[in-house]
């Protein structure tokens, strides 16, 4: 690991600028990162295949450019070689989650996504000192044990988990051979106020807090005990923020630090919107219910990551943003 | 058998050849990319390109009763150059794995061959079960864990049984190597025509052999097992020794010369916790493996 490196490393005189490149920069991380860094003494550079907002395009418009492009196309990149050239840090967000139970369909095209993307991006990036990579607790895939440390075993049950795993193997390898740092955090589930990202959407939150806003009951299917560990969107921001601030080469959890069960959770979202509406259960509670809980430890010791957003307080304001 | 049809993919390779030789039974159908060495095993074949979908598809009558997949071809290159080979390596190893699924409607079982080197790289005295975490330090070792997670993921799906086999560095007689260059065969050979033996690097640096003739007698094994099983001697030896080994088999004295190396080789040691009750049992000493190997060069 590098000693401290921090914001501004500097040669001789002059204070090199740092130039941060965000894929993915439209997404909800993405845009509240963006907008977090407003005042981050560094230039700035967006990617996203989709446009960015107003006040993003602003921000970028003032710390630097955003770049329309598709990572899987490599010529599209090389055209903007001139601007992605000199980046001396990534935050790599840009990722895919294929939903779907057909493995065989959609492999090609979820590992071509993740990983064929972050080569193709690798390849026009020389100057490159830090990746902060967003990776997921889904490489744990089955959980062994609870809560879930680094060296837990990976055994990815899904295709996401899989081009994830699978990413962040090829970027310890690429960073192992440039001497650059690889910060690889592995976030658990995000929720928060603003747009969900593709399939994202059709995860527990967004989707209880749409139901019962619609004044129906929230169905929870499968075992109600068991646990999953949310964390709120600011905190995720956090994270990435004290890594840039402070680089390390290592692979951390980001999580909350708690766990709440689908059912607690259904109930409080329930309580918040109108306490008249109960959760439905469909599933049934089986024994040694699992609990999807990262420990974060290592995050902590590591760049000083404490997640302050409790889970109640968390849904309140992603309600009240959907409400207004 | 207890299966109606079985598949061996890289047929023509060192592991699928000595194999398919040991299998010796009616039901296989061999797969590889050259005519003429799939001819040589004399079963029936089919010539066919992983990687692209119309061969598959022009075969797709000969797939369609297989039962049982032992899915040993690989490209085997192990590069770090992610940007170069990344992609390449991927697509030889996992497309081609998904190509050839989607033609096998009628699995029951896969016994795919994996390797050690999806652990990483290790200091010497580290015991890897396989238990340990999987840090694969190159493009093929990354490649071969990501075709593990792929066949897992699937085979739960479609409750197809599925074992899994990390080998060590594998080494084998001379008619099994010919198109594998390793350093034992090289050694071999050298000795028994006593010509000088050329060591890159201190000659210290340690890995865990298993013998081919092991490895064929573990994929027999693993015809009634699931899971992931280390396939490894337990126990790791330096080149210095093996060449000593050699010195002893063959009783000469050669000439020993070391070069030089870039690169301080990192040592490899798996073992396979018999806390896995199952675990597998090489039937070869290191000692009878050589000699074996040795004997090849004699003629």
């Amino acid at each position: 690991m590098r000693e401290g490196g921090g914001a501004s490393p500097s040669i001789g005189f002059y204070k090199m600028k740092e130039i941060i490149l965000i894929t993915g920069c439209c997404g909800q991380i993405g845009s509240n990162l963006v907008k977090k860094l407003k005042n981050y003494d560094a230039e700035i550079i967006g990617l996203d295949i989709s446009p960015p907002s107003e006040e993003l395009k602003k921000i970028f418009d003032d710390k630097g450019k955003f770049i329309s492009c598709n990572l899987l196309d490599l010529n599209e990149l090389k055209k903007n070689r001139n601007l992605l050239e000199p980046a001396t840090k990534l935050v790599h967000l840009a990722s895919v989650v294929e939903d779907s139970n057909d493995v065989l369909s959609v492999a090609e095209k979820t590992i071509r996504l993740n990983l064929f993307s972050t080569i193709n991006l690798l390849k026009i990036l020389p100057n490159l000192k830090q990746i902060c990579f967003s990776s997921s607790m889904m490489v744990y895939g089955s959980t062994k044990y609870s809560p879930i440390d680094e060296s837990h075993i990976t055994n990815p049950i899904n295709l996401y988990g899989l081009s994830k795993k699978l990413t962040e193997d090829f970027l310890k390898i690429y960073s192992k051979e440039k001497s650059l740092d690889l910060s690889i955090l592995r976030f658990t589930s995000i929720y928060g106020p603003g747009k969900y990202s593709g399939n994202s959407a059709k995860r527990a939150i967004p989707n209880f807090i749409r139901v019962v806003i619609e004044g129906k009951s929230p169905n929870i299917f499968g075992n109600y005990k068991e646990k999953r560990d949310y964390l709120f969107l600011d905190d995720a921001i956090e994270a990435i923020y004290l890594t840039l601030k402070k680089p390390f080469s290592d692979i951390i959890n980001i999580g909350s630090g708690e766990s709440v069960t689908i059912l607690e959770l259904a109930s409080t979202i329930c309580k918040i919107i109108n306490p008249a509406i109960k959760p439905k259960i469909e599933g049934e509670a089986k024994s040694n219910p699992l609990n999807y809980l990262l420990n974060i430890s290592k995050a902590k010791e590591l760049i000083g990551f404490d997640p302050n957003v409790k889970i109640v307080e968390g849904l309140k304001l992603e309600i009240k943003n959907e409400i207004q | 058998m207890k299966y109606n049809k079985i598949l061996i993919t890289g047929a023509t390779g060192e592991i699928g050849s000595c194999l398919v030789k040991e299998l010796s039974c009616e039901n296989l159908l061999n797969l590889g990319r050259n005519k003429e060495r799939l001819e040589k095993l004399g079963n029936k074949y089919v010539q066919c390109d992983l990687n692209d979908l119309n061969q598959l598809k022009t075969n797709i009558k000969l797939f369609e009763d297989v039962d049982c997949l032992i899915h040993l071809a690989a490209n085997v290159k192990e590069s770090k150059n992610v940007l170069e080979n990344g992609a390449e390596m991927i697509e030889n190893n996992i497309f081609s794995t998904v190509n050839l699924l989607k033609f096998l409607p009628n699995l029951k079982k896969i016994i795919f061959p994996s390797s050690c080197s999806v652990y990483g790289i290790f200091s010497s005295n580290e015991k890897v079960d396989e238990k340990h975490v999987a840090n694969p330090e190159g493009i093929y070792a990354a490649s071969k864990l990501a075709t593990e997670n792929l066949l897992s993921i699937y085979a739960k799906n479609k409750g197809i049984e599925l074992c899994i086999l990390r080998i060590s560095s594998v080494f084998s007689p001379k008619e099994y190597s010919l198109n594998v260059g390793r350093a034992i065969n090289i050694f071999a050979e050298n000795i028994s025509q006593n010509k000088t033996i050329k060591i890159i690097g201190d000659g210290e640096n340690k890995r865990d052999f298993i013998y081919l003739k092991d490895v064929v007698l573990a994929i027999k094994w693993s015809f009634d097992k699931t899971g992931i099983y280390n396939i490894s001697s337990g126990k790791s030896v330096s080149v210095n020794e093996i060449v000593k080994i050699l010195k002893n088999i063959a009783n000469k004295e050669v000439e020993i010369t070391h070069e030089s190396s870039l690169f301080k080789e990192p040592n490899y040691k798996y073992i396979s916790t018999r806390a896995k009750k199952s675990g597998f049992i090489p039937k070869y000493s290191l000692n009878e493996a050589l000699r074996e190997v040795y004997s090849t060069y004699l003629s």
